[in-house]
């Protein structure tokens, strides 16, 4: 059916908005099936707007302060990408600001969350790979700390995500970058890269390599990163690199933003563009205009 | 029964707290000026202000707006404008630089544009890009309406080139 | 350059107070929606209103409940509701009337149609092949309101022919031939279609209405409803947005009908994806054109054929095929000429007017084909241009007299402008397209009257959708006309059939000079009257009244200054107020009935204007994106009555031409349109959006409003070319086929198609 009216409000849904994460966590065990969580609940909205069911009961995560804490190395789930766009620019944790500064446009980014974009299920997250290059861990409502790796294959049931640590801080001399390349400037991904790289006397001595919305769900480039160990930092090794590791071996994805094929294609001007973005900056420089773009 | 704060005053909505904002201001309080383009968040011509910061409010439940103040581009900004908006001088701006055809994308136009010069005091005419790149508009090209934000900027005279 | 200007309408929109099609609202009104096909062709066995009737306050009605069985701007070919046959996926079958969404929703979902899937056709070409299964098989016996030829699928046919092309062709030294294509794209109008239908007292109906055209839309639901025009009133509400979508009936015969059934007032608003599927979008083409060389490299003759895909109802398809093969030779002089275009349906959505029509496809075909022919015969494609650029005097294919072309200006403004000769950057290229266009003529009418307060009244049949050709462009001619201030002249009425006499029309870039010129005849008749008041009252001869700045004086007397407020209320008593009407009808332009034949809808380009637009691309040959880096358009204008307006048209239909080039596409699944979103039917953001140099040329028409020509279709007429060059010169592949795509770039880079370079 064509006629696009949303479901939302008009079915009787009920709408909760718990203060803290043990009453959240609390609500959604008693409400059951029934019930969905939401950081900015546009993913949720936007789905109800073509028609599809919308859960009955609505439970609205963002009354919880405690979701929006920040320090070094650890950032609260209901973190807005608005906040999280002005952050750090400088060192691994640079990566997430770039992510978070490219995923579609403001109006999105003053709801949208971290924790949303990382458990929601939307199947381009932009901030995942700058996770992933983080190495960080999912923190969740039981206690548990789950590497962001392990929670993409396992799920995490019906917990939820009260946010995300990592060891990378501004004095570890990483340096992050990500980048994104989508058809118009708010689209969806086709693609994105996010690195983290700890360079010591221009010899890459730890790289991590993620991408995001290329393959069925976003991973770490483990045979990339390899080759990278050891190597010069320098934009001919990137490319040599690159040229021999390849991106073969994998199921390129299919979707609405781009086919398999073109993903294949652009899969090295990505990962290449965001490996040179990082080298450049080091762990103390700013992002320029367009370094967050392909 | 609820209370909404809407540009700067309360007012009581029975709408259910899951129904999108911009049903509600349209049909529940009869502000229109929030325009339903695709109901699905991709055009941004439903754009509001919740405590100064754009959204979709076609994508707002009901229930998240009534923790913040929502301001549309019906708000009296008057003497004093305690929000700090800057809604008036911007509409002035628009007017001025040529920037309004239709008209459709306007309201969200505004209202995305008061978000953008709160943060940044003068955007450069990329920034500007970035800033509205949620509100599409179809009769302008945009080139107008960034004009008219750069005029924002303190001494600038509207016009390009 | 940048200067303000006045615009009428412009504090009600930034406020938020104006009224659209989708604000509408009236007390106890119910919503309407459309039950469509599921699957593209096919006839229909059965529909089912039962349950859908049974739920509270639901109206249902279906094609046995319309007056006239079809209906049709050429061909009476459409249903109002498919009863028998569907032809299109998302083709209306019934109509639904309910008091809220969510009964509006359930009661669609429980209209049960059954259908009888058979086999369709979706591609023109394939549509023209003996074999292919007939869309209306009974396309012959149709009523049809202007001649049109028919046969299998071609719904239209339009020949324009001058000298003997066969000839010229066996006598060639060269021939170089190319085909081009151009995918289905949206008019992306922000506001979707939106109606609110009333029973009027007395039996007949008022529809407020987004629409461009009231008048057309009164007398195609006369047609629809079976009813004498003046029992319908059409009035246009505020328009988000047209660009040719919102020409004809949408969806108020639908409203009307509903309303008339339930006793109340029916709203309809297209949802985006309804907009998407199931509206009126740029028809896809394939043109083929070849030319046939002399052995000094002139071009001898010409060769296109155009096909153009109708849809599954010809809509207004067989008046464009007549625009179509007007621009076979562009603006330049071929002797020998054979355009053809077809119009042909297939079983997609029915294709219409948008913005300049036909016109991106033909300038592709005819400014890339340009750019090959010289890269086949060594020549420089500048130089072969100038050789050929229409000048004062020549003869265009059609028999027309081109008086006094500014085409080279144009083109030597945009060259220089866009840096023709400065060595490219690396990866980046320029392309070039230069084109002529026409300024629609059309009946219009104005009515001016002097207010109370001085200031002048303006009533018109004519309809403001955004583009400022009345709350500015008008505006601006009444005020100069009488020597009042801009903000002195207000349109108090416009867009309405109870009010304004017949106007043909916000279309074809003719309201500003159809409209405007009725105005000056009635300001002229306004001025007329204040100075005989004026010498009444002043006791003067008129030949020494004078009328400046808002009041009449006799000249050389500063006390006998006379407000105007004061002399309209002085005339008011003595002689009644003052006002006038006027009327007008652009002359015919002359052409060569043996060119163009005699069913030939758009003989001749009016009051022609000529247009130059140079794009830097830079093409990342990796990724295969295409960025437009710089703009340039050389226009004319005629007279630049107010350049800024002129200028917003000119960068709004640029940077939706570059949709069509690089962005936009409709896509076909199994037969129905498969990118019904925004996110998935691509129209440029803010980020997309290249500064655009507006170089605007004055060469006066002798027939506009102060010489002022049409200047809101050709911005997007000329950028698919330019951008198609551009890219061909910075790859040197040639890429004939758009939008080009990233994918579709690359595909290319690795091909063939690689430009030939002469010696």
């Amino acid at each position: 059916m064509l006629v696009v009216q949303t479901h939302a409000g008009r079915l009787g849904q009920t709408w909760h908005a718990p203060k803290t994460w043990s009453e959240a966590t609390t609500l959604l065990a008693d409400l059951g099936p029934e019930s969905a969580a939401a950081g900015g609940a546009t993913y949720l909205m936007w789905r109800a707007a073509q028609g599809e069911p919308m859960p009955r009961h609505l439970v609205s995560l963002h009354r919880i302060v405690a979701g929006r804490q920040c320090d070094e190395g650890s950032l609260g789930a209901l973190t807005t990408l608005r906040t999280l766009e002005r952050d750090t620019r400088y060192g691994a944790q640079r990566a997430l600001t770039m992510a978070a500064s490219a995923t579609a446009g403001p109006a999105v980014r003053t709801v949208a969350t971290l924790g949303g974009n990382l458990a929601s299920g939307f199947p381009q997250a932009d901030l995942v790979p700058a996770l992933l290059a983080l190495g960080a861990d999912a923190q969740l409502s039981d206690g548990e700390a789950v590497p962001v790796e392990r929670l993409l294959e396992q799920g995490i049931d019906r917990r939820l995500v009260t946010g995300v640590t990592h060891g990378l801080t501004q004095d570890s001399g990483w340096s992050g970058a990500s980048v994104k390349l989508a058809r118009r400037g708010m689209d969806l991904s086709v693609g994105v890269a996010a690195v983290a790289v700890r360079v010591e006397q221009n010899e890459i001595q730890e790289a991590r390599v993620a991408v995001g919305s290329l393959y069925e769900r976003p991973q770490r480039l483990t045979a990339i990163e390899a080759a990278l160990v050891g190597a010069d930092a320098s934009e001919d090794t990137i490319e040599e690199v690159l040229e021999v590791i390849g991106f073969t071996g994998r199921q390129f994805q299919d979707d609405a933003e781009s086919t398999g094929t073109y993903r294949a294609r652009i899969a090295r001007p990505l990962v290449r563009k965001a490996l040179l973005v990082a080298l450049r900056l080091g762990p103390n420089g700013e992002p320029e205009r367009g370094d967050e773009r392909l | 029964m609820s209370r909404l704060l809407l540009n700067g005053r309360a007012v009581e909505v029975t709408s259910n707290a899951v129904t999108p904002l911009l049903d509600v201001l349209r049909e529940e309080l009869g502000d229109t000026s929030p325009k339903p383009g695709c109901l699905e968040g991709r055009c941004g011509a439903c754009t509001v202000l919740l405590d100064g910061e754009p959204v979709l409010s076609c994508l707002l439940p009901l229930g998240r707006a009534l923790d913040g103040q929502i301001t549309t581009v019906r708000g009296s900004t008057g003497e004093g404008d305690p929000a700090g908006h800057r809604l008036n001088e911007i509409k002035a701006a628009f007017a001025r630089a040529g920037a309004v055809q239709c008209g459709i994308c306007t309201p969200g136009m505004i209202l995305a544009t008061s978000a953008l010069v709160s943060e940044r005091d003068r955007p450069t005419r990329a920034e500007i890009q970035e800033g509205l790149v949620n509100n599409l508009c179809r009769c302008t090209g945009y080139a107008k309406i960034l004009d008219a934000v750069e005029s924002l900027a303190e001494g600038k005279q509207p016009g390009h080139g | 350059m940048g200067e303000s200007f006045h615009r009428s309408d412009v504090l009600g929109k930034v406020t938020g107070q104006v009224v659209y099609g989708v604000d509408l609202h009236a007390a106890h009104m119910l919503v309407g929606g459309v039950v469509r096909a599921a699957v593209p062709c096919g006839r229909i066995t059965r529909v089912d209103t039962s349950a859908a009737e049974e739920m509270p306050g639901v109206t249902v009605l279906t094609a046995a409940d319309f007056p006239a069985p079809t209906y049709g701007m050429v061909i009476d070919d459409q249903p109002p509701l498919a009863g028998q046959w569907v032809r299109f996926s998302a083709e209306p079958i019934a109509v639904v009337a309910a008091p809220d969404h969510p009964t509006l929703r359930a009661a669609i979902a429980a209209v049960v149609v059954d259908i009888e899937p058979t086999a369709g056709v979706f591609d023109p070409e394939a549509a023209l092949e003996p074999t292919s299964p007939r869309v209306h098989p009974h396309l012959r016996d149709y009523r049809v309101s202007f001649p049109t030829e028919r046969d299998g699928n071609v719904c239209a046919r339009s020949i324009v022919t001058s000298g003997d092309v066969d000839v010229a062709f066996a006598q060639a030294s060269v021939v170089v031939e190319g085909r081009y294509t151009t995918a289905r794209v949206h008019q992306g109008y922000i506001e979707p279609r939106a109606c609110l239908a009333e029973v009027a007292p007395g039996g007949g109906f008022h529809v407020t209405t987004s629409t461009q055209n009231p008048f057309g839309v009164r007398g195609t639901l006369s047609k629809i409803l079976d009813m004498p025009e003046s029992q319908i009133r059409v009035t246009a509400s505020t328009v988000g947005g047209g660009f040719g979508g919102k020409l004809d009936v949408t969806l108020e015969h639908f409203a009307c009908l509903l309303a008339r059934a339930s006793g109340r007032p029916v709203k309809m608003v297209n949802s985006r994806a309804e907009e998407l599927a199931a509206a009126n979008p740029r028809e896809n083409s394939v043109v083929s054109i070849r030319s046939a060389l002399g052995e000094d490299g002139r071009i001898i003759g010409r060769e296109v054929l155009c096909l153009l895909d109708a849809g599954a109802y010809a809509h207004d398809t067989p008046f464009l095929t007549s625009v179509a093969s007007l621009q076979a030779t562009g603006p330049y002089r071929i002797d020998n000429v054979r355009s053809t275009t077809l119009a042909i349906y297939t079983n997609t959505q029915p294709t219409g007017a948008y913005r300049g029509p036909t016109g991106p496809q033909m300038v592709l075909a005819v400014e890339a084909h340009m750019d090959e022919i010289a890269g086949q015969i060594g020549e420089d494609p500048m130089a072969l241009r100038r050789r050929h650029l229409f000048r004062d005097g020549d003869v265009a294919l059609n028999g027309q007299v081109i008086n006094s072309p500014s085409i080279e200006e144009c083109l030597d403004l945009a060259l220089a402008a866009i840096g023709y000769d400065d060595p490219r950057e690396p990866g980046h290229g320029i392309g070039i397209s230069c084109a002529w266009w026409t300024t629609t003529a059309g009946p219009a009418a104005a009515t001016a009257r002097l207010e109370n307060d001085g200031t002048l009244a303006i009533i018109t049949g004519a309809t403001e959708i955004g583009s400022g050709a009345l709350a500015t462009g008008v505006v601006h001619l009444a005020a100069s006309s009488l020597g009042l201030a801009p903000e002195s002249v207000h349109l108090v009425s416009t867009g309405d059939t109870g009010t304004g006499a017949f106007d043909f029309g916000a279309q074809g870039s003719r309201t500003t000079f159809n409209v405007g010129n009725a105005v000056l005849d009635a300001c002229d008749q306004v001025r007329l009257q204040v100075m005989t008041e004026a010498a009444t009252l002043l006791e003067a001869d008129p030949d020494d009244i004078e009328l400046i700045d808002g009041a009449v004086g006799v000249r050389g007397v500063p006390s006998s200054r006379t407000s105007l407020s004061d002399l309209a209320r002085s005339a008011r008593d003595r002689t009644g107020p003052i006002h006038a009407a006027a009327r007008y009808v652009a002359p015919a332009t002359p052409f060569d009935l043996s060119c163009v034949g005699p069913n030939n809808f758009y003989p001749a380009f009016n009051s022609p204007s000529f247009h130059c637009h140079a794009v830097e691309v830079a093409v990342n040959e990796e990724t295969g994106q295409v960025d437009v880096v710089r703009y340039v358009v050389a226009q004319d204008v005629g007279r630049a009555l107010v350049p800024p307006a002129i200028e917003g048209q000119i960068q709004g239909g640029v940077l939706q031409g570059i949709g069509m080039a690089l962005y936009e596409e409709q896509l076909l699944a199994d037969g129905a349109v498969s990118n019904t979103t925004l996110d998935s039917y691509r129209m440029p953001t803010s980020m997309e959006a290249p500064d655009i140099l507006c170089l605007l040329v004055e060469c006066p028409s002798e027939h506009g409003p102060q010489g002022a020509k049409g200047v809101g279709e050709p911005p997007i007429i000329l950028p698919v070319a330019a951008i198609v060059n551009a890219v061909a010169d910075a790859t040197g592949v040639v890429i004939r086929d758009v939008p080009l795509t990233p994918e579709r770039v690359l595909d290319h880079l690795r091909g063939p198609r690689a430009r030939t370079e002469g010696p």
